[in-house]
């Protein structure tokens, strides 16, 4: 029997924050010691706060140690596990927190989260079937067996569950058109191809609890009479899909997935493919046929997957969370308490990435109707270095900004739409006062044009013109005309691109110039960029009030353009300065500042 | 079909469940703006200029794509869509190079220079984007201009849909997006892509990023003259437009909407436009091993005198004409007046096998005079098809093009008998490969099984055949379909027996596609106007109107015509000919057209040739007579299907034309009929030749 059992964080974010090298020490010490076998270490799920990887929770005691390294080992063994003290150095630490966080409940990242989707991930061993099972796993499934097909689709619908790829579509509705389109040959796809630069939550669930998945394809196939699923996961996402293969191969065995499903003569085959990573393979028609073997460009809709998708036969597309979510409606009251959480139009949880300039960057799970702010000033501690916040990009590159002004949006998919945001998969991208919310649009744009598949001409042009005029205004040769040109042609592409690709891809454009027109019009008329980010668009200077001459700027200036004694004020030589800002990041106080360029005429002056 | 209402533009129209919104308002003639759009592909959505308004939908859908539903209240032309078109329509200029409008062979039949002038679209600053510095022609048939490229997606998809290739795909991203030539995702040249060089691609392209070759600064489509023609590469007889500009054929394309709309195949498409052979024309002379011109009167005489000369020595079954299957139906009727009536031999053979003439026949006995075959259109819409025959892809390209959309578009089940071959497989259904026992024993079987044979008696069959029983089951149960066709390629004739021809027969009638009035067969010959010149009697046992020779009574009456008596000696068929030419029984020859390259015709004393180009003159020719190109014969053809279609010239030919030749040479020969034109020819034959009459 184990003495302990040591969940040690195995996701992606805490494996680059070497979460390997900290099991295999762990490993070796207690070899040492000749203690391995009361001990048992599991390589789990992602436990959502990557600020603070790698992370060990050790059961049963409650206790979450984070920001481990190798060399800490000696010592946890030492004083925890043999001694039985908790190793206060190792526990959660931050300026918001009085006492060290022991466990879940102290550390506030963690006290407006509600788990549902994330129930398993960092609890069980993802590898081993088992542990989902006595978890609950698959008891939704064999209930969903003994039910009719209508029954299926009606309990989804009833809990109000839509989708979590990004447009929110219903997804019993999803179900039932797909359970009513004739034809033998159904099939049910997971879309897993999440692309958005900075979301991870797919990919974290299918680290961390891939059967939840699995079981809610199971569910789906059973719903719509499919006998064959495919999973598209990016090969980006090595350790998923290796995990998502131990799933299958132990369903199998179990004979939970295949011929004659627990013996009510439903068969169900699981496949996955690979995605190549190109991001309009997220849009459902381009992914099918990627899967079909074509190359991943999106067709016109009429007719609906649900109609005709893969191999032309009836599919239900449905993104990982939203199959993750299934086993917890379709289990006995599951519905009730599905709906229980959230607003009058979204049911349920969400997943979210907090990335960008916030200080605990992370995954998180919240129930729909918590407001902006509370995720990112409680759930997410707020901004880096306690900068001002400026906004948050939700929805990647489809999705729009929410400025400082509607913090207290609450989050479901009506209201970000209305702020011309969308919900998106989940990526919550937090900027201070240094993003320049032109370069952020920029940013966004040359993003969509390098993955537009060429298909359509409003994307496929539509995009390089808006493209080229945002470069045009980041350089300081913007026209007053632009703003206009721009709004008018992100409507057009708006409405009249083939994919959702090319019609949500003018978002962050029309939502920056909605919430920061001001900025546009700094760029423009007064050749000025308040977030020091177009280089064209600023100076630097230094403070001589506050310049200590500690020389630091100046060793590290890459074309000496910095002057000055020791002690004494250094200035800036505007003819050398490439505004790198290597200058800005080594300065103890501050003393670099953003100011509008000289132009010629001032000096004269 | 279901009738749904629904109102365009204020407007009350009521269309066809399933019509697209696109297809409902043209029909009211009320015009939506496209340019991906095209009546004979499948909805690309690749534009989306025909975005329209739909009540009750928050943005604009494309109509060229979205099925009209009952009670939708669509308006096409509003202040918004018409910015939104104008907006991507602009952005579609971006990137293509109008400076070149000027000097480009497209301008005015251009669709973006169009959709520029009707929408009044500024001209937007070029965009830069990653496309090919020039236009590449490295082969002997299409331009492409990748600068010139909207990427519109006609070319991908025509290869796809309609020729069943796919040399073209999208290759990059956003801007740098291109239409690429690629093999296994690798971008090649068009021949390393596996292009046929159909051209169907060129004729669907809306600007001038594909060309034909080779007609820079020849003309602008405005200023070409459209002349309608049929296709005579192959037996099909596909109907094609040829554009002119003067005598200059610059370019062969087919109807785009209507009945008449087909594909071509490279031959149809490219076939003559200017001949690479050195053209023939004044009649020419062998004289001490060299060519010297003579004068027409000149070739009349010498020709006419060897020939009589033979006829006195050896008499007239000495002599002899033959042809290469691609005289029009006015010229064989010619020929075999002069062969007949003046050289007094049955000895005449314009191209075709006796096989393939034997199975015309019996079908006709069948089916009746009148019946017709299959067009390409019924032939999409087949529910089965039987091929027979392995030389349907290189011989008659179009064909397989409809019968591989038929099976892959349609709902056709195709069953193959003849060797699997490899890029078929996929939509094949069932293959049956003849055993040792050959076609002839494999059609038996089949048309067995069609008719109901089972257990041992199938069993049997199939073991003749060399094929399994259950193949044989299977065959027959997809080939009771309905609307069942058979198609066999040239090849079939070659080996065939009376036996095969019998067997193919039964078959044909067994799967019910031949009986009185029906003839959903379609029999293609190697020799292209095969049909025309059986009826028009240009082989050796039938008299024009399919009258057999052999029969005295008949051969009375066309006495009477002809002004001279008919000989009642059964004559050869052109391989027999070929062969008496060889060991000398032959001793004058009068070729019409290609000689088979391997025929040895060293017994033949004279041999009059009738060519076009220098490469199809056989060795050892005395006299060579000058012959029209396709493009400036005007004539009657008759496709393997029984249809009569007429060629017109779309240039002056520089020669005299075939018939007249012929009855020169009758003349000289001593004939005392000749005719003043083709409409007396016509009229002539027109009572024992049908087919001659005019376009049935």
């Amino acid at each position: 029997m184990y003495e302990k059992h040591l969940m040690i964080c195995g996701a992606t974010g805490c494996l680059s924050s070497n979460s390997g090298k900290v099991k295999e020490a762990l490993e070796a010490e207690l070899a040492r010691r000749g203690i391995k076998e009361k001990y048992r270490l599991v390589m789990a799920g992602c436990v959502g706060f990557c600020e603070v990887g790698p992370i060990i929770v050790i059961y049963p005691d409650e206790v979450f140690y984070c920001r481990l390294k190798p060399g800490d080992m000696a010592e946890l063994v030492e004083k925890h596990l043999i001694g039985g003290e908790v190793v206060e150095r190792l526990l959660y630490t931050s300026p918001d927190v009085e006492v060290p966080g022991r466990f879940y409940d102290t550390i506030p990242f963690y006290r407006k989260q509600v788990f549902n989707v994330l129930r398993n991930s960092g609890i069980i061993d993802p590898e081993i079937i088992d542990e989902y099972i006595m978890r609950g796993g698959y008891r939704a499934f064999s209930r969903a067996l003994k039910m009719e097909r209508p029954q299926i689709c009606d309990e989804v619908k009833r809990a109000g569950l839509r989708g979590r790829g990004g447009a929110g579509f219903p997804t019993g509705m999803k179900w039932e058109f797909t359970m009513i389109a004739p034809g033998e040959k159904k099939y049910v796809v997971c879309n897993a191809d999440e692309g958005d630069p900075g979301a991870f939550m797919d990919r974290s669930i299918l680290e961390g609890d891939p059967h939840a998945v699995i079981e809610g394809m199971l569910i789906c196939g059973r719903a719509i009479g499919a006998d064959e699923g495919y999973i598209y996961c990016r090969a980006e996402y090595p350790l998923a899909i290796k995990r998502l293969r131990i799933a299958i191969a132990q369903a199998e065995e179990y004979g939970l997935l295949g011929e004659n499903i627990l013996a009510s003569g439903f068969n169900f085959h699981l496949n996955i493919k690979e995605g190549a990573g190109a991001f309009v393979c997220g849009e459902e028609t381009a992914l099918l046929a990627s899967i079909e073997g074509k190359r991943g460009m999106p067709r016109p809709r009429p007719p609906f997957p649900a109609v005709s998708g893969l191999f032309g036969k009836p599919t239900c597309i449905n993104n990982v969370e939203t199959f993750a979510n299934i086993p917890l409606i379709l289990r006995e009251g599951g519905v009730e308490e599905f709906a229980s959480i959230g607003t009058e139009s979204s049911k349920g949880t969400k997943v979210f990435a907090l990335a960008g300039k916030i200080r605990n960057t992370g995954l998180c799970e919240v129930p729909m109707g918590i407001t902006i702010r509370e995720v990112i000033f409680d759930v997410g501690g707020g901004v880096q270095g306690d900068r001002e916040f400026k906004a948050v990009q939700a929805g990647g590159p489809s999705g729009g900004c929410i400025p400082a002004e509607l913090l207290d949006l609450p989050i479901d998919y009506d209201s970000l739409t209305k702020a011309g945001a969308i919900m998106g998969s989940g990526g919550l991208v937090v900027m201070d006062d240094r993003t320049c919310m032109v370069d952020l649009a920029r940013y966004f744009l040359s993003f969509t044009q390098k993955e537009s598949c060429g298909k359509c001409i409003p994307c496929r042009e539509g995009t390089k013109r808006m493209l080229e005029i945002l470069e045009r205004i980041c350089d300081g040769s913007g026209e007053p005309a632009d703003l206009d040109t721009l709004e008018s042609l992100a409507f057009s592409i708006k409405d009249s691109a083939l994919c959702g690709l090319g019609q949500t891809c003018p978002n962050p454009i029309l939502s920056t110039i909605r919430y920061f027109r001001h900025e546009y019009e700094e760029h423009i008329n007064e050749q000025f960029c308040r977030a020091g980010v177009c280089k064209a668009l600023f100076q630097y200077y230094i403070d001589p009030e506050t310049c200590i001459g500690c020389t630091r700027c100046a060793r590290v200036c890459p074309v000496s353009a910095i002057s000055g004694e020791k002690k004494e004020v250094h200035a800036i030589d505007q003819s050398l300065c490439t505004r790198c800002g290597s200058c800005v990041e080594v300065c103890p106080k501050n003393s670099i500042q953003i100011t509008r360029v000289r132009r010629k005429a001032d000096v004269s002056s | 079909m279901k009738n749904v209402s629904l109102k365009i533009n204020g407007k009350q129209i009521f269309a066809d469940e399933g019509t697209t919104i696109l297809e409902a308002a043209r029909q009211s003639g009320i015009q939506i703006p496209t340019l991906c759009y095209h009546p004979r592909l499948r909805p690309l959505g690749h534009c989306r200029l025909c975005l329209v308004e739909v009540e009750g939908l928050p943005r604009p859908i494309t109509a060229c794509d979205n099925p009209v539903r009952d009670g939708m209240v669509i308006e096409t032309d509003t202040p918004l869509l018409r910015e939104m078109r104008l907006e991507i329509l602009t952005m579609a200029l971006a990137v293509h190079p109008y400076e070149d409008c000027l000097t480009c062979e497209k301008g005015g039949a251009c669709e973006l220079q169009e959709k520029a002038y009707s929408l009044q679209s500024a001209l937007p600053q070029q965009l830069e984007r990653e496309a090919g510095s020039a236009a590449v022609d490295e082969n002997p048939h299409i331009e492409r201009d990748e600068r010139k490229c909207i990427i519109c997606g006609r070319c991908i998809e025509v290869c796809r849909s309609v020729v069943g290739r796919a040399v073209f795909s999208l290759a990059g991203n956003g801007i740098n997006t291109r239409v690429i030539a690629a093999r296994d995702g690798r971008e090649c040249s068009l021949e390393e892509a596996g292009c046929i060089f159909c051209g169907q691609c060129v004729d669907v392209c809306p600007v001038a990023a594909l060309l034909e070759k080779g007609r820079a600064s020849g003309g602008r489509e405005w200023e070409m003259k459209t002349v309608p023609g049929v296709c005579f590469e192959c037996s099909l007889g596909c109907l094609l437009e040829r554009r002119v500009v003067g005598d200059r054929l610059l370019k062969i394309t087919v109807p785009r909407e209507g009945e008449k709309a087909a594909w071509l195949c490279s031959k149809g498409k490219f076939g003559v436009r200017e001949p690479e052979a050195e053209r023939i024309t004044v009649p020419l002379a062998r004289e001490n091993g060299n060519w010297i011109e003579i004068d027409y009167e000149e070739a009349l005489r010498r020709t006419a005198e060897a020939f009589l000369r033979i006829k006195e020595d050896y008499g007239a079954g000495a002599l002899a004409v033959i042809g290469d299957g691609r005289a029009s139906n006015e010229e064989a009727y010619v020929l075999q007046k002069w062969a007949r009536g003046v050289l007094g031999t049955n000895n005449i053979d314009l191209g075709s096998e006796p096989a393939w003439v034997e199975a015309v026949l019996a079908a006709r006995e069948i089916a009746g005079p009148r019946a017709v075959g299959p067009t390409m259109a019924e032939l999409q819409q087949a529910g089965a098809i039987l091929v027979v025959g392995v030389d349907l892809a290189e011989r008659i390209p179009v064909v397989q093009m409809a019968i591989q959309q038929a099976a892959r578009f349609g709902r056709a089940a195709i069953v193959r008998v003849g060797p699997a071959a490899e890029d078929e497989n996929a939509w094949v259904r069932v293959c049956l490969e003849p055993g040792p026992a050959g076609a002839a024993a494999l059609l038996q079987a089949i048309a067995a099984a069609l008719s109901g044979a089972s257990g041992a008696a199938l069993e049997e069959q199939a073991a003749a055949a060399g094929v399994s029983a259950e193949a044989l089951r299977q065959a027959a149960e997809l080939l009771k379909a309905e609307r069942s066709y058979t198609v066999v390629a040239p090849s079939f004739w070659e080996a065939a027996d009376t036996a095969a021809v019998q067997a193919l027969l039964a078959l044909a009638r067994s799967a019910g596609q031949l009986s009185r009035g029906v003839r959903n067969l379609l029999m293609l010959s190697a020799a292209s106007n095969a049909r025309g010149i059986l009826e028009s009697g240009g082989t050796p046992h039938w008299l024009p109107g399919i009258r057999p020779v052999a029969d005295a009574a008949v051969r009375e009456e066309a006495a009477a015509v002809y002004g001279a008596p008919l000989p009642g000696k059964a004559g050869l068929e052109r391989q027999k000919i070929l062969a008496a030419a060889a060991s000398g029984k032959i001793k004058g020859l009068f070729a019409c057209g290609k000689v088979d390259p391997g025929a040895s015709l060293r017994g033949v004393v004279f041999l009059a040739v009738q060519c076009a180009t220098f490469d199809a003159v056989p060795e050892g020719a005395d006299v060579v007579f000058p012959a029209p190109l396709p493009h400036e014969i005007e004539g009657a053809y008759t496709s393997a299907a029984g249809r009569i279609h007429c060629n017109y010239a779309a240039a002056k030919a520089p020669v005299k034309a075939g018939w007249e030749t012929g009855c020169d040479l009758a003349a000289a020969c001593g004939a005392t009929w000749r005719f003043a034109d083709l409409a007396a020819l016509r009229q002539e034959a027109a009572p024992n030749c049908d087919c001659c009459a005019s376009e049935r």
